[in-house]
């Protein structure tokens, strides 16, 4: 073969290979961007979901909050009601103290009355369960004892001047 | 691609919803509070009455007290007042009954026995 021969052979083969090279590069390249295209993808489905997940634990945050509000708000109306109650009693009793000590000074039955309500505000403001028991257990003591003596001074024969024993109560606690 | 300041805007959302539960929940029990208050009323007219009485008979039956209580004077009987003491106003109230009329001494006396 002569030297023009040759080197057009060369050339001919350089190209060749040359096609092959770029055609194996391109190949790898496609494959690149297609799997980083597929990454980019997973990505961001995987955000949505987040995002999904986040609004609705959100929604259901303010659900769980909105129900719980209006399970608070109805125990504070009812422990309301039974304060209510409670008060109610406490001045049905000062009626019936003018009615049975009906000589007895206003002071002292208005004293009596006072007392009363201070125990229920005691028992009312205790945040521990077991001395708002023990509060509630001593005002129903007390009302228990004035509400006695009432009887007492309604069935006697002879006047009682003094509700006695709720009166010694009071002079107790206070000691 | 989504932005990363929607997610930032859902948890920021959910910081406000926990404050505002909770700025709600403490409304709803003050509000509860002031009608328990309302409910209670006040003492003004208890309090006048025990100033009134107190006092009247204080200056009625003040000699007859025993030396103790009668030194102590009315500033005493003011502070009590002034403080709310009603226990010990009560206490005092019962001492000057009992000194001023005869037929509470006999209620009267038991009751004050442990404070001779």
């Amino acid at each position: 073969m002569s030297m023009t021969g040759r080197f057009i052979d060369l050339a001919r083969r350089l190209r060749h290979e040359n096609r092959e090279h770029r055609r194996r590069v391109d190949a790898d390249l496609l494959d690149l961007q297609r799997r980083q295209t597929q990454v980019e993808l997973d990505l961001e489905a995987e955000k949505r979901k987040r995002l999904l997940e986040l609004e609705y634990e959100l929604e259901k945050i303010r659900r769980q909050q909105q129900v719980e509000l209006t399970l608070l708000e109805r125990k504070l109306e009812q422990e309301l009601k039974d304060y209510e109650r409670y008060l109610e009693a406490v001045e049905r009793l000062q009626e019936q103290l003018y009615q049975a000590f009906a000589h007895t000074p206003e002071v002292i039955v208005l004293t009596i009355h006072h007392h009363a309500k201070q125990l229920l505000d005691k028992m009312w403001e205790a945040d521990d369960l077991n001395l708002r028991l023990e509060r509630e257990r001593e005002l129903v003591k007390f009302l228990t004892t004035v509400y006695e003596d009432t009887l007492k001074a309604q069935e006697g024969e002879e006047q009682t001047l003094l509700p006695r024993r709720a009166l010694r109560l009071m002079l107790e606690h206070a000691s | 691609m989504l932005s990363i300041s929607r997610e930032k805007r859902l948890r920021c959302r959910l910081v406000r919803l926990e404050r505002h539960t909770q700025a709600k929940q403490k409304r709803l029990r003050l509000r509860m509070e002031k009608r328990r208050l309302v409910l209670n009323g006040n003492d003004r007219r208890y309090w006048r009455v025990m100033s009134r009485e107190l006092k009247t008979i204080w200056r009625q039956n003040r000699a007859r007290l025993p030396k103790p209580l009668r030194q102590k004077g009315r500033s005493w009987l003011r502070e009590h007042l002034k403080a709310r003491n009603y226990q010990v106003l009560l206490r005092l109230y019962l001492w000057l009954l009992s000194a001023g009329n005869d037929y509470f001494r006999d209620e009267c006396d038991p009751l004050l026995e442990r404070y001779r």
